[in-house]
């Protein structure tokens, strides 16, 4: 695993994109800094780590586009996947490169709150704690674009999907806040989240009856909900997606609050996206 | 088809054990996410511990013996997110509170219940709820805010533990302590001071009851008297009403006196006090010292003594202004069974003078020389058990009321005193958490000098290093 997270990250600097992502991020990083904090005076460090979460937007993509897709395109998939090395390590080693990279960028904005330190009012802890916040976050999105790109067939749709995939994530936030919360709505979205569980299954099983019977159980989980508990279904869409938000999650970090359930939510993020991309990677070594 | 057979089939065996293997994994994720979120282990990183709790909330939530609603008036995904995290340290610390959010604009009929009177509570306020009993917090009030500026306020952070824990103590006591004021002297009504910061609302929020009482016509002080407030009497009571206040006071009453000069000898209410050792000697209170005054030597800044009522004040850097004050003297009869601790003390350079006729500015030698304590508190106790009979606190000056729109300090010293008069000490320590940062000091040049290295140096560099890198692998 090292040894491919090595290669990959003196990958990402014999071609531009490590420079890119650096300089790009850095770029809008710093405007952002210079003319939020720095023109302003304003000695809220956290509120502009909160400020440039959307360049995850752009930054991800440009990361872990070509980590997967690239090594399909020119074939050198099957090189690594009859190598006698585990597909852990090849996904883990990819993942732990793009993050490194990631990292040292977000070290070079350390200067940042150095400046805010000497001429300004540094609240310490609570910008450790936003950057640790910065760091899950990125290492949730790092993990999803990984996943793209294992499934996508080169860099540009990988980049492509990954920028969407993000858009959803954040779309999902701005849906929340007008979602439906009459227990109807409720049930019906219920009753899809079964259905898409029953598609998951026929995708794999091909068999009608594995997913049937996902259904009946779905619908008879829903139907006791209804009898033993109904305010189960005041408000689930917004309940459902509050939990789910990977953005919301990150405002404790920007108050000053170091959460454990929030570090388990990001890690649980990512090790469910690299365990995906994992299992499919392997399905491919086996096809 | 049998079972055997289906279970048998390739596709189902393989695929279907990858998908509930998958399945399991994520499942086991998501418990372990619930299980941890059940846990709500936190780490505060705030400098001054904005979403930690008090000793003094932790022990007034540990007594508590029935259960308590909080209701966060605010529309879902809207509400403010330092206000939710604060009530959650309350909903955490016990299982007998409970916090709830309410959309004020969806639910009406749910504020009407709280709020019979119609008095505005809307989204952003706060309500307190056990049993029959609430309190109702208006959001203004969860902040701490500097109106020096009354043109531009400022929030200097959240005051959320104090307006709380406050409410808390009032559901679960059940009972509003009643002040009664008395009238009949030209006093002036504490509900009607402060433009912006009305007193009546900061009684209430304290769990206090305002209400005015002439002891002339009253047969005596009523029997529901939490506390008896005698501000700014503008000549002195009858004895008929020495006599009703003395006696309530000999029976485990509490006052609060706030005298001007202006008023000149009161000799009735002076024998009232003389019981307690307290003299009110008619003088004016000089303080040469620029430290302890306002530019003028009448006008005073005095020193905030060690004492429950005044520490919380030195803590948060808060003073106290006297525009002109009388002396409040330790009288030589004081009884034994009286204790008098000074509150607000002037300089060594002080003195007070009685005789107002002399003009100089320093000291005479009719003059007598300080420090002298411009308000004080009295415990008397039973002198064989050591049981407290009664509590007294005693201004020398009565503006410092009529300034609590302008300073933070005159504000907690009028509302501690009555809070320790009432024996709620729990609460008087309780601090707003600041959560405001001190802005950076830059100049135009090194705003320069920073933003250029931020925004075109150090991106640029590395852009560059990555187009030479390029090219150089490009020619390889």
């Amino acid at each position: 695993m090292i040894a491919i997270m090595i290669r990959e990250f003196r990958t990402y600097f014999q071609t531009p994109v490590g420079y890119v992502f650096m300089g790009l991020f850095l770029l809008v990083a710093g405007f952002f800094f210079t003319f939020g904090n720095l023109m302003n005076n304003s000695s809220y460090y956290t509120s502009f780590l909160g400020n440039i979460l959307f360049l995850y937007l752009f930054a991800v993509p440009l990361l872990t586009m070509r980590l997967l897709s690239e090594e399909r395109r020119q074939r050198t998939d099957q090189l690594l996947l009859t190598s006698p090395i585990t597909v852990v390590d090849i996904v883990l080693g990819k993942f732990f490169a793009a993050m490194l990279v990631f990292l040292v960028t977000l070290l070079v904005t350390v200067l940042y709150a150095v400046v805010v330190g000497i001429f300004g009012d540094l609240a310490v802890w609570q910008t450790v704690g936003g950057y640790i916040g910065f760091a899950l976050l990125g290492s949730s999105f790092i993990a999803l674009g990984i996943l793209v790109s294992a499934v996508s067939e080169n860099q540009v749709s990988a980049a492509f999907f990954t920028f969407f995939a993000l858009l959803f994530i954040w779309f999902l936030n701005l849906v929340k806040t007008v979602a439906p919360t009459d227990p109807t709505a409720s049930t019906i979205f219920a009753a899809a989240l079964v259905l898409g569980l029953a598609g998951f299954f026929f995708a794999n099983t091909k068999s009608w009856i594995a997913s049937g019977a996902v259904v009946l159980l779905g619908a008879a989980a829903i139907v006791v909900l209804h009898l033993l508990h109904p305010p189960f279904f005041n408000g689930l869409i917004p309940d459902v997606l509050d939990w789910f938000s990977l953005l919301d999650r990150y405002d404790g970090f920007t108050l000053g609050l170091l959460k454990l359930q929030e570090v388990v939510f990001y890690l649980s993020f990512t090790s469910i996206f690299l365990f995906v991309t994992i299992r499919m990677v392997e399905k491919r070594r086996w096809a | 088809m049998d079972i055997k057979s289906f279970l048998n089939n390739p596709k189902i065996k393989y695929g279907g054990y990858a998908t509930i293997f998958t399945f399991a994994v994520i499942a086991g994720i998501l418990i372990l996410n619930l299980l941890v979120g059940q846990l709500g282990w936190q780490v505060d990183m705030t400098d001054r511990g904005v979403y930690t709790l008090s000793q003094q909330t932790r022990d007034v939530i540990s007594e508590l013996d029935q259960d308590v609603t909080i209701y966060m008036l605010a529309r879902r995904n809207q509400e403010d997110a330092q206000i939710m995290e604060a009530l959650n340290r309350y909903a955490q610390a016990s299982n007998r509170i409970r916090l709830e959010t309410v959309d004020a604009e969806q639910d009406p009929a749910f504020v009407a219940r709280f709020d019979p009177e119609g008095e505005g509570l809307r989204n952003g306020s706060v309500i307190v709820a056990s049993g029959d009993t609430h309190r109702a917090i208006q959001g203004v009030d969860l902040y701490s805010i500097d109106r020096r500026n009354p043109q531009a306020p400022r929030i200097l952070g959240l005051n959320v533990e104090n307006r709380l824990t406050n409410a808390l103590l009032f559901v679960a006591a059940g009972r509003t302590p009643v002040i009664y004021q008395m009238t009949g002297q030209g006093q002036i009504d504490l509900a009607q001071q402060g433009m912006q910061r009305r007193l009546g609302e900061q009684f209430r929020n304290a769990n206090f009851e305002l209400r005015t009482i002439n002891l002339a016509q009253a047969p005596q002080v009523p029997d529901d008297a939490a506390i008896v407030a005698l501000v700014r009497p503008r000549t002195d009571i009858s004895e008929g009403e020495a006599e009703k206040l003395s006696t309530y006071l000999n029976n485990g009453g509490k006052l609060f006196a706030a005298m001007e000069l202006a008023a000149g000898e009161l000799p009735n209410l002076a024998g009232v006090l003389e019981q307690f050792g307290i003299g009110i000697p008619v003088a004016v209170l000089v303080d040469p010292d620029r430290n302890f005054n306002n530019g003028q030597p009448l006008e005073l800044w005095p020193q905030l003594a060690d004492t429950s009522i005044t520490t919380p004040l030195v803590e948060a850097n808060y003073r106290v202004f006297t525009p002109l004050a009388r002396p409040v003297v330790e009288l030589d009869t004081k009884p034994r069974s009286v204790t008098i601790d000074p509150l607000l003390v002037t300089s060594a350079e002080s003195f007070y003078r009685t005789n107002l006729e002399i003009p100089s500015p320093t000291m005479t030698a009719e003059d007598f020389p300080g420090p002298h304590p411009v308000a004080v508190r009295a415990i008397e106790r039973e002198f064989t058990t050591g049981d407290e009979i009664t509590r007294i606190v005693v201004a020398g000056d009565v503006d410092f009321i009529t300034l609590v729109d302008q300073i933070n300090g005159n504000l907690d010293f009028l509302m501690n005193s009555f809070a320790w008069l009432e024996e709620q000490e729990q609460t008087l320590s309780i601090r707003p958490r600041t959560t405001m940062q001190w802005p950076m000091q830059t100049t135009g040049m090194q705003k320069l000098i920073f933003g250029g290295l931020f925004v075109v140096i150090i991106p640029l560099a590395i852009l560059i290093t990555g187009l030479v890198t390029w090219l150089r692998r490009r020619h390889l």
